[in-house]
């Protein structure tokens, strides 16, 4: 390689090739694929964090969230649920904690988000109806586990008032199913 | 009949949430076994909903005529309730693919479009899609419609005054001959001869020539000549041969040129359309050959018809193999107006123009390369390219001294135009009206 060709390599002020020109799709309100992912491996981070006790622990949600960052898949985000309940299950901690209700949001979400955000490239286009309309039966299955899990609570923890509440709590469940039960058959 | 095939997605999603909530048993805890509660719920949920049937998508045309510019198509996607998304991955060579998740339902119908520079038949918006039901739980298999093909026409510029041939043709045009014959321009006054037309006579002239003042009666009557009407006609003259962009480091073949450039070939149509609908708009006869093919010309014929001929015949033109030279230059109509749109990268087309100036006609040669860009060159394409802007500017002064005119469509590609804009060039061929060779200065 002679010296002029060495330095036009080096030169940042040369004449660079234009970006190739892109397809342009008329498209309603839309959400960029990288910003699903960046979302994604932030839920996954920060539900990571509220486990988080040791080093290991800690590059272990590094991890988890780098893989939704570069590569989310709903399995693979299952995978990360799993895990969580896996450290929730053997974690010095009270049954029915705070944790585990943010856990159950966040892996619910972390899911989703991976889901939708596997169909696409990192700068590829994801219609707002397209989380609209997954937000509805998102809502509704998270409100029937977070309904299930206060139940549950309720009725460990065996006192009077808390009897009632586990009614009202189960009647609220009941709504819920009978709520998603119309979608599903208005869905089919 | 669509076949819809499970998603390992929500397959392993209900499988680690059935996982969790067995775990979470086992272990008497209920907090834990909830956490499966959703993945489970989220997958029956969609195999409740899923559709019969998967989503039809097809590619249209936006409109009847595309033009430079943008080019538009649509996309139309008609999904069955129950369907949750469509993916689309559109693709087209030369272009950034375009990916999308759109929200399914029927009728939906999205406008595409691409930014292009380039004519003639185009493969463009190639789509390749795949429906989802709700969750992912089932999806169709990956399927593909299109590409489109769409024919670009260039956009004509617009041109104010064209030369015309040495000799025009016919008995009526739109131009004045040097014939006699029935036109309005004055020729002279002429001696009343037999044929003349009477209502040609001029009484005022013969009174003042022959009146004999004694007898009181004409002698000589004389008649008012005028110039013949005639149309031109023209043959433009397409090389076909070679299709170069603005990167002359395209030029080898191993890259292509960019699809928001037009090439020389892009700039040879727009130049044929240009001037072939000037010449036909003003009443004159146009026809097409091209260098390239052999295969049969497009006759000289007048009227808008012929010039959706003229573009239809350029619109698919294209480089084809290496056509061996031609013997002798292509038989043309005697007294025509010869255009020929051009690079001159190689010899061909120059001997040919001069062949057809040593003929008699008027020839005019329009460079059509299009102004170059040698950023990217390393050193020996730099030296190829050096030596080969020589050739051509050494051939276009040959074609000069041999009496070609020569225009340059793009003013100056590579440091042998003309500063000024090819309509300008071709506003002054059209004011000198010479005959035989030009001396070079």
């Amino acid at each position: 390689m002679n010296t002029e060709r060495f330095w036009r390599l080096w030169d940042a002020g040369g004449t660079r090739r234009r970006p190739t020109p892109t397809i342009a799709l008329d498209l309603p309100a839309c959400v960029p694929g990288w910003l699903l992912r960046a979302s994604a491996a932030a839920v996954a981070s920060g539900c990571g964090a509220l486990f988080v006790s040791t080093p290991i622990q800690l590059v272990a949600v590094a991890l988890a969230a780098v893989l939704a960052l570069f590569a989310p898949h709903a399995g693979g985000a299952a995978a990360l649920v799993a895990g969580g309940a896996y450290l929730l299950g053997t974690a010095e901690v009270a049954p029915f904690d705070a944790r585990g209700f943010v856990l159950l949001l966040g892996g619910h979400l972390l899911v989703q988000l991976s889901r939708i955000a596997s169909s696409t490239s990192w700068t590829g286009l994801v219609e707002v109806a397209v989380l609209r309309r997954a937000l509805g039966p998102f809502l509704v299955i998270q409100g029937f586990a977070q309904g299930l899990a206060v139940t549950a609570a309720l009725v460990a923890s065996r006192t009077p008032t808390a009897t009632w509440g586990a009614v009202v709590a189960l009647l609220l469940l009941t709504s819920l199913v009978w709520a998603g039960l119309r979608q599903v058959r208005s869905g089919a | 009949m669509t076949s819809w095939l499970i998603g390992v997605g929500a397959l392993s999603t209900a499988a680690v949430g059935l996982g969790v909530v067995t775990f979470g048993l086992l272990a008497a805890r209920a907090d834990v076994a909830v956490l499966g509660v959703p993945l489970v719920l989220s997958v029956v949920w969609g195999w409740f909903t899923r559709p019969g049937h998967g989503a039809r998508v097809e590619v249209r045309h936006a409109r009847a005529v595309a033009h430079t510019g943008r080019v538009h198509a649509v996309l139309t996607v008609d999904a069955e309730p129950g369907t949750e998304t469509v993916r689309v991955r559109v693709t087209t060579a030369g272009y950034r693919e375009r990916q999308a998740v759109l929200a399914a339902r029927p009728g939906r119908e999205i406008e595409m479009s691409v930014e292009t520079a380039r004519t003639g038949v185009q493969r463009l918006f190639r789509v390749d899609h795949l429906t989802d039901a709700f969750e992912q739980v089932a999806s169709t298999g990956p399927a593909l419609v299109g590409p489109l093909l769409v024919t670009v026409f260039p956009t004509a510029r617009p041109l104010r005054q064209l030369p015309l041939p040495f000799r025009l043709q016919g008995l009526t045009g739109p131009h004045t001959s040097r014939r006699v014959g029935d036109g309005s321009d004055l020729h002279d006054v002429h001696q009343f001869t037999p044929g003349d037309r009477l209502r040609r006579i001029d009484w005022r002239v013969s009174a003042r020539r022959s009146l004999d003042t004694s007898t009181g009666r004409l002698g000589t009557l004389y008649v008012r000549r005028t110039f013949a009407t005639a149309d031109a006609t023209v043959m433009i003259v397409m090389d076909s041969r070679d299709d170069v962009g603005q990167d002359v480091s395209t030029w080898g073949g191993g890259e292509t040129a960019r699809r928001d450039e037009a090439t020389s070939l892009d700039l040879a149509r727009e130049a044929a359309t240009s001037i072939a609908r000037r010449y036909l708009d003003g009443g004159d006869r146009v026809g097409l050959e091209d260098l390239g093919r052999r295969r049969r010309p497009v006759p000289p014929s007048g009227g808008r018809r012929q010039l959706e001929r003229i573009a239809q015949r350029l619109a698919i033109l294209a480089p084809e193999g290496t056509p061996g030279p031609r013997e002798r230059a292509p038989q043309v109509p005697s007294g025509a107006l010869l255009v020929v749109c051009s690079t001159f990268l190689d010899d061909e087309a120059a001997r040919i123009a001069t062949q057809w100036r040593a003929q008699g006609h008027r020839v005019i040669a329009v460079d059509v390369l299009p102004v170059v860009r040698t950023d990217h060159l390393d050193d020996y394409q730099g030296t190829a390219y050096r030596l080969v802007r020589l050739e051509r500017g050494i051939r276009l002064t040959d074609l000069r001294r041999s009496g070609v005119e020569l225009v340059h469509w793009e003013g100056d590609p590579d440091g042998f135009g003309s500063p000024v804009p090819a309509g300008v060039d071709l506003l002054v061929l059209a004011r000198a009206r010479q005959r035989g060779p030009v001396r070079h200065r």
